[in-house]
């Protein structure tokens, strides 16, 4: 039993942390959602400058050779500091499907870009009547002769707008909800027949609903054995639990620490209002969310890092049922104990508390996981 | 990061667990301190005092060790508990006592001739003034447990809500009221009527530490939980078969994997902390933590053990046992109703409610100050 992080850990953390207190101010952030790209790609830039990108592949494939463990300590803080560069969308849910299914050529096609910067990517794996199924697929690949030829729609996916690359899950075999005849292809993002509608998301990311018509691709698109996709998928998604799981974690420590300190501050008939026992309950129950949910997120990367399978899986839904919980419970708090103004825009917990929001529902919220960790 | 014990915690535990399996049935924890043959068994292996120090004559447990031990103990044991004097009151002569002291208390300790029962939960402390030369104390103090096996009683006198002082109970002038407690056992009242102390019994010494109590309750309690969730699943099995998400009893289901996953969070909580302990490093966060998030899941547990069992959650543990021992009926339902009025004892004992809170929302607005 060992809680305590390598050297080289605990560097790659200090250094995120460095950027997240150094350069990413809130105020800067509020400019870049804004803007048309939605990220900063000078940040971008920093990221593959530094070696981040690169943290979960593998040495051979030009990455840090890092586990769950380094992109836990990474989400942490990027949770911390609200980064909505597409981080997850790219290195995270495309890049771990690349990475767990890949052929040695896709690998260097594909990552090499990733890890460099060049190239951004998404996940596109939700369709409208899906729900959290990930195996609830109407997307049809059909083979013809060599190539195969896709037709269906693809909902939130998650840094369509900037992707070059697009890994899609769609049925070649199988009815609609068969885990088997589920097989992934990569997508260029621009490719014939493809259409993206881009929008905004309220936690500040951006995605599109993405048509594909006749879209044709050749058989080095099949990520993965034909049919075999729906295990591919499962892991990069449990990879994205876990880490929109830390980011969670890490809104969570602003969220009741900034809570703490604006209710020592803030006076109210005469006193500091963290003087009220009724509120300073609330605050150690933030207190309390906040570090149950970090330790079920240090328990979930060991595990991940053991080696994944069912007792993983397991420990990533408790995780997320967790950070489920105490993130809705954390961000309602943070926002009711700072009054009119948690309510405001121009302050940031309003921003985390949407964040926490959307990522309960990302890849499937309590209720949902509540029944995967049940059924394990 | 390694989730797993080092090799030589788990040919500890493996000894552990062996050791507690030697017995099939383990009698009330206050019945098991008592008996001659576990005090001997402790002894033979070292184990007499297991929160106490080598250099004292305890087993010199690290932390990890102490938490295996803990563990394991209330996995086997239900409701086990070391007796005040082994858990704190020795542990707290050791570190802070004189040499008198420890030489006086100690080895009778260790011995099992000297039983403490211990106050500290007074709203009103019982008061000690000198009158010419000689001692008295007035007062009362509440809800003590274990006096009926002490010959002493340790704990909070005076003004100052630290000091600590020993007493003997075998005094004129003192009264001693029993009452019963939701779970069948018993705690007592003590009046002190302008009692005078003897020279030997008096403020043998005078304790201004900061009283340590709740890690000794605490850690290891997910063990607790652990062997609960055993007696949940017999109960269910036995009375709700259907017990789970989609099926007709499907609201216990849904509690019973949100207490496992808290349970999970729990455990996760209990290892940081022992970690944390182990390399001798500040524990990211109070102690107080984990008690409020134990009493309250071992308060979800025992509802749900009330529930899983239905009508055989009714009687009293020891009445079930008597009329139902050797009969048809589920087993683990002593456990159930045992498990759910020593919770709601423990959690008012424990102080699980504002006195927790309270430190907690101080030391967290301390920690935002360093």
């Amino acid at each position: 039993m060992d809680f305590s992080f390598t050297d080289e850990q605990t560097m790659l953390e200090e250094s995120i942390g460095r950027f997240i207190q150094n350069d990413y101010a809130f105020e800067d952030r509020q400019k870049v959602i804004k803007s048309e790209l939605g990220f900063n790609a000078d940040h971008w830039s920093t990221f593959a400058e530094l070696g981040w990108l690169g943290v979960p592949f593998s040495e051979a494939d030009g990455g840090f050779g890092g586990g769950a463990v380094e992109n836990m300590l990474m989400l942490e803080n990027f949770g911390k500091g609200l980064v909505v560069e597409p981080y997850l969308a790219t290195v995270v849910l495309a890049g771990g499907a690349i990475k767990h299914a890949g052929t040695a050529e896709q690998k260097t096609q594909h990552l090499t870009g990733i890890v460099d910067g060049s190239t951004q990517a998404a996940l596109a794996y939700v369709e409208p009547q899906g729900r959290f199924n990930l195996a609830d697929i109407t997307t049809a690949a059909v083979a013809d002769g060599d190539d195969f030829v896709l037709n269906g729609y693809k909902a939130v996916v998650l840094n369509g707008p900037s992707a070059q690359i697009i890994v899609v899950s769609a049925r070649t075999s199988g009815d609609q909800r068969d885990t088997d005849g589920v097989s992934l292809f990569i997508v260029p993002g621009d490719a014939e027949g493809l259409t993206k509608r881009d929008y905004p998301t309220v936690d500040g990311l951006r995605a599109s609903e993405v048509t594909l018509e006749n879209v044709k691709v050749g058989s080095d698109a099949l990520l993965g054995g034909l049919g075999q996709g729906y295990a591919v998928l499962e892991q990069a998604i449990d990879d994205g639990i876990m880490a929109v799981g830390a980011e969670a974690v890490g809104c969570m420590e602003v969220l009741y620490k900034d809570t703490v300190e604006y209710c020592k501050t803030r006076e109210q008939f005469g006193q500091p209002i963290g003087k009220f026992q009724v509120l300073q309950h609330r605050m150690v129950d933030m207190f309390m969310e906040h570090e149950q949910s970090k330790s079920l997120m240090y328990m979930a990367a060991m595990r991940l890092d053991e080696g994944y399978g069912p007792s993983a899986q397991k420990a990533v839904s408790a995780f997320k049922v967790q950070v489920g919980k105490s993130g809705t419970f954390v961000g309602q708090s943070a926002v009711q104990l700072h009054g009119g103004m948690g309510m405001t825009d121009e302050l940031n917990i309003g921003h985390y508390f949407k964040r926490l929001t959307i990522i309960d529902t990302l890849f499937g919220n309590v209720d949902y996981h509540l029944k995967r960790f049940g059924r394990l | 990061m390694d989730r797993g014990l080092a090799s030589r915690y788990k040919v500890f535990q493996a000894e552990v667990v062996a050791f507690l399996e030697q017995r099939e049935r383990y009698p009330a924890n206050a019945e098991l301190w008592q008996d001659p043959d576990w005090l001997a068994d402790l002894a033979e292996r070292g184990w007499q005092a297991p929160s106490w120090p080598r250099s004292f004559g305890g087993s010199g447990f690290d932390a990890t060790e102490k938490f295996i031990w803990y563990q394991s103990c209330r996995a086997a044991i239900n409701g086990y508990q070391e007796p005040p004097a082994l858990a704190w009151v020795g542990p707290m002569i050791a570190q802070h006592g004189s040499d008198q002291d420890r030489a006086r208390y100690l080895p009778a300790i260790l011995d099992g001739t000297m039983q403490f029962c211990t106050a500290l939960n007074n709203s009103e402390l019982p008061q000690i003034q000198c009158e010419n030369g000689r001692w008295y104390v007035d007062g009362r103090t509440s809800w003590v447990e274990h006096v009926d096996a002490a010959g002493h009683l340790f704990g909070l006198a005076g003004e100052n809500k630290t000091d600590l002082h020993l007493f003997s109970l075998n005094l004129d002038r003192v009264t001693i009221e029993k009452t019963n407690l939701l779970s069948g056992s018993e705690a007592w009242h003590i009046k002190f009527d302008h009692t005078l102390l003897g020279d030997d019994d008096f403020r043998v010494s005078v304790l201004t530490q900061e009283i340590e109590t709740l890690p000794a309750t605490v850690l290891g309690r997910s063990g607790v939980v652990a062997a609960q969730f055993e007696a949940l699943e017999r109960g269910l099995a036995a009375m709700s078969p259907e017990a789970d998400i989609g099926s007709p009893n499907e609201d216990i289901g849904r509690r019973k994997i949100e207490a496992a996953v808290e349970q999970r969070g729990l455990q996760a909580l209990e290892l940081r902390y022992i970690d944390a302990l182990q390399r001798h490093e500040t524990p990211p966060f109070p102690i107080e933590l984990l008690a409020v998030k134990a009493f309250e899941l071992e308060r979800v547990m025992g509802a749900l053990l009330m529930d899983s069992f239905g009508y055989y959650a009714l009687p009293y543990p020891d009445v079930w046992l008597q009329h139902n021992e050797g009969r048809v009926g589920p087993e683990g339902a002593r456990e159930a109703t045992g498990s759910w009025l020593e919770i709601t004892q423990l959690e008012k004992f424990a102080s699980a409610g504002q006195d927790l809170y309270g430190k907690l929302a101080q030391e967290i607005q301390e920690r935002g100050e360093h």
